[in-house]
């Protein structure tokens, strides 16, 4: 898939995502991986340019496996954007999907 | 690469963040390899799943709204060299001190560097002592009189008390800067016992919402701290060196004192040398204005620059 449509949606994918459950970070790579396939370095700046822009909050949990874990919440802004980002998404794709119609008609 | 070279890698490519950024990224991804490893992946598959190394970084700074500021290699083929060079160094002294520490290779340059320092400023530090001393000695070989040997033995012994102090002082505080650029770093490894991690962890969560207070999120570092410590060492160098300089003088105006003194009572008893009590004073009002001059300009820095 191309990787700049990618860009645009992670955001989108991640906040979703947190949405639904509070995740750390490994486990989140993995759940969007099931959506796009995605290089899993990168979630990591997008989950820190998330939480600087307070759509996030991180707190840190023990695990009974290795390290300790820092689980990211999503806030009251966080939800905001996440319908934001939606309502952009479905016109963004209702639009190209009319012109791309219209096109081939 | 192995998780080690990839975690100093990343943590010299994003250098330019704040400390606790810097701290928090590299958590991160440590925690993510480790728990790919837990999964049966090798260190070496489960950082080349990250992909391209510079364009993580790039990813990262971008997060930031940092441009990648990396220099073409072929450019700076020297700082390459010595970088090289400085991970040799780190990771052949790093096994001997990283067990009992808990530190970094870095984190361990730092601690030899200030070290270093220290003893090379208590080796210094008795060249300007020798020469006060040398220079003390000799004016006051030119008190009249056997005043000029107990003064004489009196300015060495303080000049070798001082000379102690002075050293045991600089080493206190180089080692106490030692140790605290060692520290700075200290907290990025895992290799803390549980408390200290949780606290860690408490004081980042706190971090983590000031952090996301100011949203453009560039703090640029603090420079590193030695070249500060350097020229405040030769500030109090030159102060001690001044302050020892002043010493003799002082040990004149108390022997021109003794030997006013002892004119007076001459005088009482009907012997006077007006030459010689002119003299006297004169040197002893001279010696005093100087000696005022110099306290002021260099020790009080109002008067010295009204």
């Amino acid at each position: 898939m191309n990787s700049q449509f990618k860009k645009g949606v992670l955001e989108l994918i991640v906040l979703q995502i947190v949405s639904k459950k509070d995740m750390y970070g490994y486990e989140l790579v993995e759940e969007v991986s099931k959506a796009v396939e995605v290089n899993e370095g990168t979630i990591y700046p997008i989950l820190k340019r998330l939480t600087n822009e307070h759509f996030f909050d991180a707190y840190i949990q023990e695990s009974t496996e290795g390290p300790p874990r820092k689980y990211y919440h999503i806030t009251v802004m966080g939800k905001q954007q996440l319908i934001a980002l939606t309502n952009q998404w479905n016109e963004f794709y209702d639009s190209v999907n009319q012109f791309m119609k219209g096109d081939n008609g | 690469m192995k998780k080690q070279e990839f975690l100093d890698r990343l943590q010299s490519r994003i250098d330019v963040l704040d400390d606790l950024e810097v701290q928090d990224i590299m958590m991160e991804y440590e925690g993510h390899i480790l728990e790919k490893m837990n999964k049966g992946k090798s260190e070496e598959e489960a950082i080349q799943d990250f992909g391209d190394f510079n364009e993580l970084i790039k990813d990262i700074l971008s997060a930031y709204k940092i441009k990648d500021i990396q220099v073409p290699k072929h450019r700076n083929g020297m700082t390459e060299w010595l970088k090289k060079a400085l991970n040799e160094i780190q990771n052949f002294i790093e096994p001997m001190f990283s067990g009992a520490f808990k530190l970094r290779g870095k984190q361990v340059l730092y601690f030899l560097g200030y070290i270093g320092l220290t003893l090379l400023l208590v080796f210094l530090i008795q060249y300007p002592i020798w020469l006060v001393k040398v220079i003390g000695r000799l004016l006051l070989s030119s008190i009249p009189f056997s005043l000029g040997y107990v003064f004489g033995g009196l300015f060495t012994f303080l000049i070798y008390v001082a000379h102690l102090v002075i050293s045991i002082l600089i080493l206190v505080l180089g080692v106490q800067r030692a140790i605290e650029a060692a520290s700075d770093k200290n907290m990025v490894s895992f290799g803390i016992s549980k408390k200290e991690t949780l606290m860690k962890m408490e004081s980042e969560e706190n971090n983590v919402s000031t952090i996301s207070n100011s949203i453009a999120t560039l703090k640029v570092k603090r420079e590193p701290v030695i070249l500060p410590f350097i020229g405040k060492s030769f500030v109090l160098l030159f102060k001690v060196f001044v302050f020892l300089c002043l010493l003799p003088g002082v040990m004149f105006v108390l022997g021109l004192v003794a030997v006013l003194g002892v004119m007076i009572a001459l005088l009482t008893k009907g012997i006077y040398f007006v030459g010689l009590f002119l003299i006297v004073i004169g040197f002893l009002l001279g010696t005093l204005t100087i000696l005022d001059l110099i306290v002021k300009s260099v020790y009080k820095k109002g008067a010295a620059h009204a």
